[in-house]
């Protein structure tokens, strides 16, 4: 394997991703996707949270506040690589028509959507970091509402946005996989993922609120323990596994990265990797 | 002037038939666009659970029904002219000898049959599911506040539509930026105008200005908390007068942009 | 007078860079003929067709459809005309051929029954009995710019502009849509088609008079025997040449046309236009010069397309004939 000619193309890919999904040369456009849109996300749940417990006249609880807009903050970074990996194949294969350009390189697909995903993971970094600011000062310092939050164990930060991200890399290449064989979820599918994490992962309220036999569920998807060790390291009494984090995330890239290579090489052999049109 | 009239009113109707055809040849659509509203809808619900506010779940589940009328006035409203520019379509329109307005209108109509359905759809699955109390005292009340809901939204739809006939890549961009904003101020899943809105006052008479914000606040107010066209008086002069703004303004609009693009050479340039 | 262009001119403005894309256009279409627009890519045809479909304003000059002016009296115009790109293949995919003419022919405001029968005539006379219940997007290209051209025929308008109909087609396909035009202007005196093509054989064979234009500029106008005057009296030299580097520049400066190359073995077939036969020497001559080689010389009569290379400018053509 030439590991320069890996690493030029990963650069190019990343590079491409970075000129496609930033939009940074026009600038209203990178601030409204990029900070306003993640804002806008990350308040809905806390909001929603707050105006409920006015309207029945109940005591707003910090920590639970804080649960939820930490869960809806750091959620950006899946929600970015969602939205990409559920457009990518459209884009690249109909809109762009540089899908079957880019297979017959002597590079890979994986190595041009590693790199379409590194360009998407460092956008999501910035956005998430810059709506959870925003978003806390809006809460805290404009409508007025405490939320505790401190910074106690950094490391444990930096192990969950590991966590994080090799988890939101297993959407980005599970949703083209899909994408890949049939166009018809080209619209949806990216959807359909998001809405099921928002009942099921952690994001704003711990899956065993729905059930206690979804417990189980909180060691299997990508997100909650992720979530929850982000929650710990900033200060909330969230119960967490690390280990079982990055288990069941590097479990989802794994099956990612593989569903993956099975759906290009079935895509290669019905000739659907230039296929334009509605199947 | 008859003739004419009958002539739009044509093309008001074929523009119609070919939305409503087009959904219904497509039936797994209405499914999937059931399905992933309903899906946060179920989410909001469980936190409005979870926080002891269940009585509120039935705020979700309006504003998970009314979440379909406002994406499909953005991305099938207001981007329509872009994606009938990409096809072609749009100079067609342009030729025609035919008022742009009877398009959009024709347009309007069948978004908001296809939408209903849609919308009445997750109302109907979400209410049962989560067992949400229905309570209409007064149902002209409701009927009076969802009429002007989408004669205000559409009209704001149309108004759109012809901006983003000139301006057409970047409206792709811009809908993705206004979708989330919109769900979160106008107050889909919790009122944002009002006393218990979290915006200050300057920003809940900007988002007053979106139809939704007002709707979406009265069919609470009528379908959830059981009141009567008194207690809406307000939305309703509020959704009237943005019908009665946004309607003709559109017509004005449209007819400038149109002018505009065929000065500039954008109407038919597929990079613009 | 179908048609009339006044020193038109078109300027386009984006971000700085200016186009001129039509400049001091004059031109007179007269009623019931097939009028040519040919000319290289970024000549400006598509520019003038979309000026006289009221799809865009002139920046300078005036033009006419029907003697109503297209920037004051557009809606005059447009129950007048239809236009067929054949680049686009509009329409809504999810319905079925027949309901998308019937679609366009609401927003011309035809009665059901004339609707009716105008379709099944159209259907019947495109080719389009066999899919008109089919979904448009279930359409091959071929059956789509059918489709396209029934839909651009629906209004029975006095004036149909068709922007390279026969684009991406096959040569059978292309054949018959060539064959429903000429059909259809010949049913009736009233009717004209402007036509726009870079195929030269496509223009020579429809169109009654041809304006060629290069760089928004109109470089020649008339019938095509008229055109191919233009190199009336003068020869053709048919060549195979090898050449080493350069290729392009010299063929440039020969104002040649190149037929084919083979990059294998660096062999280009041209065809130069000469005034007498004792010019070729000069071109062996510029060709041995440069390290070419020429493999064989055989005179030719000039046809159409040599026309336009000599009034366009040398390089590749667009034909489907080989030299």
């Amino acid at each position: 394997m030439d590991v320069k000619k890996l690493v030029r193309a990963l650069w190019s890919s990343a590079w491409v991703g970075w000129e496609v999904e930033s939009n940074w040369t026009e600038p209203f456009i990178f601030i409204g996707l990029q900070v306003i849109r993640p804002l806008a996300s990350t308040l809905l749940f806390p909001l929603l949270y707050l105006v409920g417990m006015n309207f029945t006249g109940q005591a707003v609880d910090p920590i639970y506040l804080s649960y939820i807009f930490v869960g809806t903050a750091f959620f950006t970074p899946y929600i970015f690589a969602a939205e990409t990996g559920g457009t990518i194949v459209s884009q690249d294969r109909e809109r762009y028509g540089v899908m079957k350009s880019i297979y017959i390189t002597t590079s890979s697909l994986s190595i041009y959507f590693l790199g379409r995903f590194l360009a998407i993971a460092g956008i999501s970094l910035f956005s998430t970091l810059s709506s959870f600011a925003a978003a806390y000062a809006l809460i805290v310092w404009g409508i007025g509402y405490s939320m505790p939050l401190v910074l106690e164990n950094l490391l444990d930060v930096f192990l969950a946005l590991g966590a994080m991200y090799i988890g939101s890399f297993a959407f980005f290449y599970i949703l083209p996989s899909i994408n890949l064989l049939t166009n018809k979820l080209q619209w949806s599918l990216t959807y359909y993922f998001l809405g099921l994490l928002y009942l099921l992962g952690d994001i704003i309220f711990p899956v065993q609120s729905l059930s206690p036999l979804a417990e189980p569920l909180a060691y299997i998807l990508p997100t909650n323990q992720a979530l929850n060790t982000l929650r710990n390291a900033l200060g909330l009494p969230t119960p967490h596994n690390t280990a079982a984090a990055y288990l069941a995330s590097i479990f989802w890239a794994a099956l990612g990265y593989f569903v993956f290579k099975r759906a290009v090489g079935r895509a290669r052999a019905k000739g659907l990797l230039d296929k334009i049109g509605w199947w | 002037m008859f003739q004419n009239l009958r002539h739009n009113l044509k093309a008001v109707y074929a523009r119609t038939y070919v939305r409503v055809r087009s959904q219904f040849r497509e039936p797994e659509w209405v499914l999937t666009e059931s399905v992933i509203p309903l899906l946060i809808v179920f989410a909001a619900a469980t936190l409005y659970r979870v926080s002891g506010s269940e009585q509120l779940a039935g705020f979700a589940v309006l504003g998970g029904a009314m979440m379909a009328f406002w994406d499909n006035v953005l991305w099938l409203m207001a981007s329509q002219f872009y994606w009938e520019k990409e096809s072609g379509n749009l100079d067609l329109y342009i030729i025609a000898p035919v008022s742009k307005m009877s398009i959009l209108l024709g347009m309007s109509l069948g978004s908001i049959i296809n939408t209903s359905i849609r919308a009445l759809l997750i109302f109907l699955l979400a209410a049962f599911v989560l067992r949400v109390p229905v309570n209409i005292a007064d149902p002209l009340a409701v009927f009076l506040v969802f009429t002007l809901t989408l004669t205000a939204l559409y009209g704001l739809g149309m108004l759109m539509s012809s901006l983003y006939m000139l301006y057409g890549r970047g409206a792709y961009q811009l809908n993705d930026i206004l979708s989330e904003p919109i769900y979160l101020l106008s107050g889909l899943y919790f009122p944002t105008i009002g006393r218990y809105s979290p915006f200050p006052a300057i920003v809940q008479f900007l988002v007053s200005l979106i139809p939704l914000t007002f709707g979406i606040d009265g069919l609470r107010r009528t379908i959830i908390l059981g009141q009567g066209v008194e207690q809406i008086m307000l939305h309703i002069y509020v959704l009237l007068a943005l019908t009665v703004a946004l309607i003709p303004l559109a017509w004005r609009v449209l007819i400038f942009m149109e002018n505009l693009g065929r000065r500039e050479g954008r109407l038919s340039l597929r990079w613009m | 007078m179908a048609a009339e262009t006044v020193n038109l001119g078109r300027v386009f403005r984006n971000r700085g860079s200016v186009v001129q894309a039509l400049e001091n256009v004059n031109l007179r279409i007269e009623t019931g003929q097939i009028y040519g627009l040919l000319g290289p890519n970024g000549a400006g045809k598509t520019t003038l067709v979309k000026i006289l479909t009221t799809l865009l304003l002139p920046t300078t000059g005036e033009a006419y459809v029907y003697g109503y002016n297209v920037a004051k009296e557009a809606s005059k115009i447009r129950p007048l005309i239809n236009l067929v790109s054949g680049a686009d293949t509009p329409g809504y995919g999810l319905i079925t051929v027949r309901e998308n003419l019937w679609f366009y022919s609401m927003l011309y405001g035809l009665d059901k029954e004339t609707a009716r029968e105008r379709i099944n005539r159209l259907i019947e006379e495109v080719g389009l009995k066999d899919v008109e219940n089919e979904l448009l997007r279930n359409l091959s290209t071929g059956y789509r710019q059918r489709m396209n051209l029934a839909r651009g025929l629906v209004n029975e308008p006095s004036v149909l502009f068709l922007d390279e109909p026969t684009i991406g087609l096959d040569a059978v396909s292309a054949r018959k849509i060539r064959k429903l035009i000429k059909d259809w202007v010949k049913g009736d005196s009233g009717r004209t088609v402007i036509l726009t093509s870079h195929y030269m054989a496509e223009v020579e064979e429809m169109c009654a008079r041809v304006a060629v234009l290069n760089k928004g500029r109109v470089v020649a106008e008339g019938t095509p025997a008229e055109l191919r005057s233009l190199v009336a009296g003068k020869t053709v030299a048919v060549m195979e040449v090898w050449l080493p580097t350069d290729a392009d520049r010299v063929l440039d400066m020969l104002e040649a046309a190149y037929k084919t190359h083979d990059p294998a073995t660096n062999i280009y077939r041209i065809r130069v236009v000469v005034n007498n036969w004792d010019e070729t020497a000069n071109i062996v001559e510029h060709i041995t010069s440069r390290g070419g080689k020429v493999l064989s010389l055989v005179k030719a009569m000039p046809s159409f397309e040599d026309v336009y290379v000599k009034l366009v400018g040398g390089g590749e053509v667009v034909s489907e004939f080989e030299a």
